[in-house]
């Protein structure tokens, strides 16, 4: 079966992510285990609630969000490791013109940062980003662009 | 006897005794606990690298300060670290460790 606009866009920001930024291949799908010290920086996609706002009665404009969490673990300053990890996988996001052609006007709507501490200190930054897809109600697996 | 004076041997007594490792800081050899618990933080699983010791011993240590740790049973030689967090009460003083990383 086809996935859904929201899988294809989901899996596409994996795809151009792995081997694009300092996480390398550490790119994980909805990881819900924890990550091991020494496998880091790492990245983790997680889907988020979507919404459909409705277009006349045959057409939607569905907002895909997801987030990234971006995992280091450094000997001090996390909060600049995290943003320059971001900063790579922002720039490799908005440079994707396949992407770009799965829906428009990609944008991250926000970040959260924490840091904590163990045998290194541990950073995450979770940025949220979001694009619109134009949709018919009774298919989901095709974008109208 | 004072209390403090009882505290005091009871924690020499309980170091003598329960002491697994060494730590090595600033040229100094001081026997105590090291030990090291896995925890999920942040999504990540680390451990928290702690020895702890008579508050005498540790007296000069301040936040920052390397030092390294020897002990047997977890295989570990001459391992380095560095102080993140000074933990002092009831005559025993605690070191969080952060692990140096070549």
């Amino acid at each position: 079966m086809t996935a859904s606009v929201v899988e294809q866009i989901l899996a596409r920001v994996a795809t151009v992510l792995t081997n694009a930024t300092d996480a390398a291949d550490r790119v994980e799908r909805g990881r819900v285990d924890a990550v091991a010290i020494d496998d880091q920086p790492t990245l983790n996609i997680r889907r988020s609630g979507s919404t459909e706002e409705p277009r006349g009665d045959k057409g939607g404009v569905l907002a895909v969000a997801w987030d990234i969490e971006h995992l280091v673990a450094v000997d001090d300053a996390w909060e600049t490791a995290v943003d320059a990890l971001h900063m790579q996988v922002h720039a490799v996001l908005a440079a994707d013109t396949t992407l770009a052609a799965l829906g428009r006007g990609l944008r991250c709507s926000g970040t959260d940062p924490q840091g904590d501490s163990g045998e290194r200190v541990i950073g995450r930054l979770t940025a949220r980003y979001q694009m619109q897809v134009f949709i018919r109600p009774g298919d989901l697996t095709r974008a109208i662009n | 006897m004072s209390f403090a004076t009882l505290e005091a041997r009871i924690n020499a007594v309980a170091v003598a005794k329960l002491a697994n490792a060494t730590a090595t800081i600033a040229g100094e050899v001081v026997a105590g606990t090291f030990d090291a618990d896995y925890q999920e933080i942040l999504g990540a699983s680390a451990v928290v690298p702690a020895f702890a010791s008579e508050a005498a011993a540790l007296a000069t240590v301040a936040r920052g300060a390397a030092l390294t740790i020897d002990c047997t049973s977890l295989g570990l030689a001459d391992a380095p670290y560095t102080v993140a967090e000074v933990q002092a009460e009831h005559g025993i003083t605690r070191l969080l460790l952060r692990r140096v990383v070549g």
